[in-house]
C-alpha cells in the first residue's frame, strides 16, 4: 500500500477517544458507589437533605443537556452531508445550551450558598452528619460534572474554529465526532446524578 | 468528497464494515430526543407522585436511567452502526462495571 506520508485512521482515533471515555466511567462511577453506599447507611439523612433540593430547576437542566446532545449529533449528520454552515450552527447552538445549563446550575449553587448550606458555613455546621456527606457529595458531584461541561464547550470551540479553517471538513470529521463523543458522555452522566440526586425520596 | 483514490482504497481496506458510513437523519435524531424527553417527565411523574415508595421510586429511577443511557450511546454516539470491535468493547466495559457496582452494593446491603 503506497504511504503518502502521513497516516490516518479514523477507525483508531474513535476507538482511543471510547478508551478515555470508559476512564471517564470509572471516575464518577466510583464517586456513584460512594454516594450509594453512603445513601444506604444513612438513609434517613440523605432524605432529609435532598429535599433541600430544586426538581424544576433541575428538570430543567436535564432537558436542556439533552437537547444540546440532539444538537451535537444533529451537528455530525450535517458535516457528513456536507453541510458545513448547518454543521457550525448547531454547534453555536450547543454552546448556548451549554452556557444556560452553567446559568442554572449557578442560580441552584447560589441559592443554597445563600442560605450557608456550603461546607464550612453556619448553617452546613448544624446539619447532622449524614446530611452533610450529602451535600459534600452533591458539590463535589455536580461541580465535577460542571468542569466537564466547561471542558466539553471548550472542545467544540476548538471543532468549531477547525471547521472554520477547513482542518475539520466533510471527508475528514473525526475530531467533531469525538468531541460529540465527549459531550454524550457528558450528558450520559447527567442522566444519572439527577434521578440520584434530585428525584430518589 | 475529494478524497483520492488511494485514501479511499485505504480506507476501504482498514474499515471492518464494508457498508457505506452511515448517516443518521434529522428525524431519527429528532424522534430519539422526544423519547429521552418523555422518559425524563416520566422519571420527575413517578417521584413526585409516589414519595412513599422508596424501593420502587429506586429501581425505576435506576431503570429509565439506564435506558436512557442506551438511546444516547447507540443513536447519538452513534455505536449502533459502529464497527463490531468498538460494539463489543463498550458492551464488555459497561457489562463488567454493572459488575462492579452490584457487587459492592450487594456486600454492603448484605453486611449484618
Amino acid at each position: 500500500m503506497v504511504n503518502s506520508g502521513h497516516n490516518r485512521d479514523d477507525q483508531a482515533s474513535k476507538l482511543g477517544m471510547w478508551l478515555f471515555l470508559f476512564t471517564e466511567l470509572l471516575l464518577f462511577g466510583g464517586l456513584f458507589l460512594v454516594y450509594s453506599v453512603y445513601r444506604y447507611m444513612n438513609q434517613e439523612a440523605f432524605l432529609q437533605a435532598s429535599l433541600h433540593l430544586n426538581i424544576a430547576m433541575g428538570t430543567v437542566n436535564t432537558a436542556v443537556l439533552l437537547t444540546s446532545s440532539l444538537t451535537v449529533a444533529m451537528s455530525v449528520s450535517a458535516m457528513q452531508k456536507g453541510n458545513i454552515k448547518v454543521s457550525i450552527n448547531l454547534l453555536i447552538l450547543t454552546l448556548l445550551f451549554a452556557c444556560t445549563f452553567l446559568v442554572i446550575k449557578y442560580f441552584e449553587w447560589s441559592a443554597k450558598i445563600g442560605h450557608g448550606l456550603f461546607p464550612g458555613m453556619e448553617h452546613y455546621n448544624m446539619l447532622e452528619p449524614g446530611e452533610k456527606l450529602f451535600f459534600f457529595l452533591y458539590y463535589f458531584m455536580t461541580g465535577l460534572h460542571g468542569l466537564h461541561v466547561i471542558i466539553g464547550g471548550i472542545f467544540i470551540g476548538i471543532v468549531i474554529r477547525k471547521i472554520k479553517t477547513g482542518k475539520v471538513r466533510p471527508d475528514r470529521y473525526i475530531l467533531l465526532e469525538n468531541a460529540g463523543l465527549y459531550w454524550h458522555l457528558v450528558d450520559i452522566i447527567w442522566i444519572f446524578l439527577f434521578p440520584l440526586f434530585y428525584l430518589i425520596h | 468528497m475529494k478524497m483520492s483514490k488511494q485514501e479511499n482504497e485505504a480506507t476501504r481496506v482498514l474499515d471492518d464494515d464494508p457498508k457505506e458510513q452511515h448517516i443518521t437523519s434529522f428525524g431519527n435524531l429528532v424522534g430519539i430526543w422526544v423519547g429521552l424527553l418523555l422518559l425524563t417527565v416520566v422519571t420527575v411523574l413517578i417521584s413526585v407522585l409516589h414519595k412513599n415508595f422508596i424501593a420502587f421510586s429506586v429501581v425505576t429511577a435506576l431503570v429509565i436511567a439506564s435506558t436512557k443511557a442506551l438511546a444516547v450511546i447507540n443513536h447519538f454516539m452513534h455505536l449502533k452502526y459502529d464497527s463490531r470491535v468498538l460494539k463489543v468493547m463498550v458492551y464488555i466495559v459497561f457489562g463488567v462495571f454493572t459488575v462492579l457496582i452490584v457487587l459492592t452494593a450487594l456486600d454492603y446491603f448484605t453486611r449484618a
